[in-house]
């Protein structure tokens, strides 16, 4: 099979660094698990490799995301790597992504605590320069926070991609067909993964009615996911225009009501 | 007190520095309140610049800790710059710091659920199932929408912020909330759908003896597990698995990354089973 050039290692791992800085600024998307895994698709000559590969991890994570802080699995790093070295492998997206994808992802959940933690050294400095009226100082290291949050997700993309063509052949190799299997029913069944958090979130026990539409619609008729959030979007204006046309009762409902 | 009105570009250059600077910065400790500092040093040199004390007490109380979702963020740091800009005093300063802070969880939540949970849902879902089938029109429709949110939506939300001061708080909590509120019900029924269609738990075919033939050889029955399942209900055990998966999550002990090797260890064993094809 095809080995990475360097060079491809060092363009996917350049998306990478930036992905995360993107998704902390403008947020035009880079970081999502489904477009870094189509360019790293794109860069390595298989771009379906890495639609399927974002696709199916995207699944695990629907709507989840970084609230107040909390580190969520990175996706998309291991996405990325994933791609690249399966697409070079030839070994199946869904199955790849749903063993050594996964397993990145959850492992590379510390690399983003250890960037916020690091943060912090920039952060003292900066109080100092408060102390002193330094205002170029504080820009400065308010900036610096950019070299712990790009390493935390292009070093293990650059390491992995170097290092490990090898390790993934080996694994690959020795990996009974059963457990080949299982992983890749694993890449059906993770979605489920996604929509148990999003229902977290989401007002769920006090509006089960619209679960219950959005599945009937899927399940019974088989009517496309844009056609069901179509439906959706007329209940939601419903609901946006009872709501705004009694303010008084508009503002019982708020704040608590999305707390469970 | 001469008053010091900012032109429309230097609004524009302080909105411009919020969207870049406000998490590179991020840290435990202050959270985006280092992010905030940094993007208000203009604001701070242009009200205060000729004023040691104030600009010292500025630095210092802007320098506290902040964190909000970005987007809601800019309604924030519009209404601060207007609130500063109308009374650019020791008070003025000690009330938008007041203003950041009761306003900063709140919208944190609203921005989370629109910009966060309910855009990630249907626009991830969609963009994610077309992507297993090989096709990237999904992901572009995302990115049609960051980009609405980075050139409408965000300048909008600052806008609206500035003009409106504190005014805004009062004016709008009613129809955020609905908003909030409409945005869950259109990401409820999306999920409903996804857990029909995007759960796959292809159930297999058992063959069991049931007994001996009087030639002796083995008498198999078929047991079509999926064909049972669907006469029940289509899509019944993603539904089953669903709801399982959120009690679960809802427990102390669990989360998201136990939740899922708890889901590739039973899709193995299944698998191994022979329940699952």
């Amino acid at each position: 099979m095809a080995e990475l050039n360097f060079f491809q290692i060092l363009l996917i791992t350049a998306w990478a660094f930036w992905g995360i800085i993107d998704s902390l600024s403008w947020g035009i998307g880079m970081n999502g698990a489904i477009l870094a895994c189509l360019f790293t698709g794109v860069v390595v000559g298989n771009p379906t490799y890495g639609l399927i590969v974002g696709g199916t991890l995207q699944m695990t994570q629907l709507g989840a995301g970084t609230y107040g802080g909390a580190s969520i699995p990175n996706i998309t790093s291991s996405g990325m790597i994933t791609t690249a070295l399966g697409a070079t492998t030839g070994a199946d997206p869904v199955t790849f992504s749903a063993s050594i994808g996964v397993a990145l992802a959850a492992l590379f959940t510390q690399l983003d605590i250890l960037a916020r933690f690091s943060n912090t050294a920039f952060q003292h400095i900066a109080d100092r320069y408060v102390e002193e009226g330094n205002t170029k100082g504080i820009e400065l290291m308010n900036h610096l926070g950019i070299i712990p949050w790009g390493l935390s997700r292009g070093l293990p993309v650059f390491v992995l991609l170097l290092f490990g063509q090898g390790l993934v052949d080996t694994l690959m190799a020795i990996l009974p067909q059963w457990l080949m299997d299982g992983f890749k029913l694993a890449g059906g069944l993770l979605p489920v993964v996604g929509f148990a958090i999003l229902l977290r979130y989401l007002p769920v026990t006090k509006k089960p009615q619209y679960v219950i539409l959005g599945f009937v619609l899927a399940a019974y008729l088989g009517m496309a996911t844009l056609g069901v959030a179509l439906v959706g979007l007329c209940a939601a204006l419903l609901v946006f225009q009872n709501a705004t046309a009694a303010p008084a009762a508009a503002s019982n409902v708020g704040g608590d009501d999305y707390e469970d | 007190m001469k008053t010091k009105k900012f032109t429309k570009q230097e609004l524009h250059k302080i909105h411009f520095r919020w969207i870049w600077q406000s998490q590179i910065g991020w840290n435990y400790e202050r959270m985006q309140g280092l992010g905030y500092l940094s993007t208000v040093l203009p604001m701070i040199e242009k009200l205060y610049g000729d004023n040691p004390e104030l600009k010292d007490k500025a630095l210092k109380v802007h320098s506290q800790f902040f964190n909000t979702q970005p987007a809601m963020g800019d309604m924030i740091l519009g209404i601060d710059v207007a609130i500063e800009e109308q009374n650019p005093t020791a008070v003025g300063i000690e009330t938008a710091a007041a203003v950041k802070t009761a306003l900063m969880g709140p919208f944190a939540g609203i921005g989370d659920t629109i910009f966060g949970m309910i855009a990630g849902a249907v626009f991830g879902s969609i963009a994610a199932s077309m992507a297993v089938e090989g096709s990237a029109i999904g992901i572009a429709i995302w990115t049609v929408w960051y980009a609405c949110v980075l050139f409408l939506i965000r300048p909008r939300l600052f806008d609206m912020g500035y003009t409106q001061g504190i005014k805004l708080v009062t004016s709008l909590s009613g129809q955020m909330n609905a908003l909030t509120e409409a945005a869950s019900v259109l990401g409820l029924t999306v999920v409903g759908a996804m857990i029909a269609t995007m759960v796959k738990f292809p159930l297999a075919t058992l063959t069991v003896k049931i007994g001996t033939d009087a030639d002796g050889s083995d008498l198999m029955k078929e047991f079509p597990l999926m064909t049972y399942a669907n006469s029940i209900m289509p899509a019944l055990f993603p539904a089953l698995l669903a709801a399982l998966c959120y009690w679960l999550l809802g427990q102390k002990w669990m989360n998201s990354n136990k939740l899922i090797i708890a889901v590739v260890v039973l899709a193995i064993v299944l698998r191994v089973l022979g329940v699952l094809a």
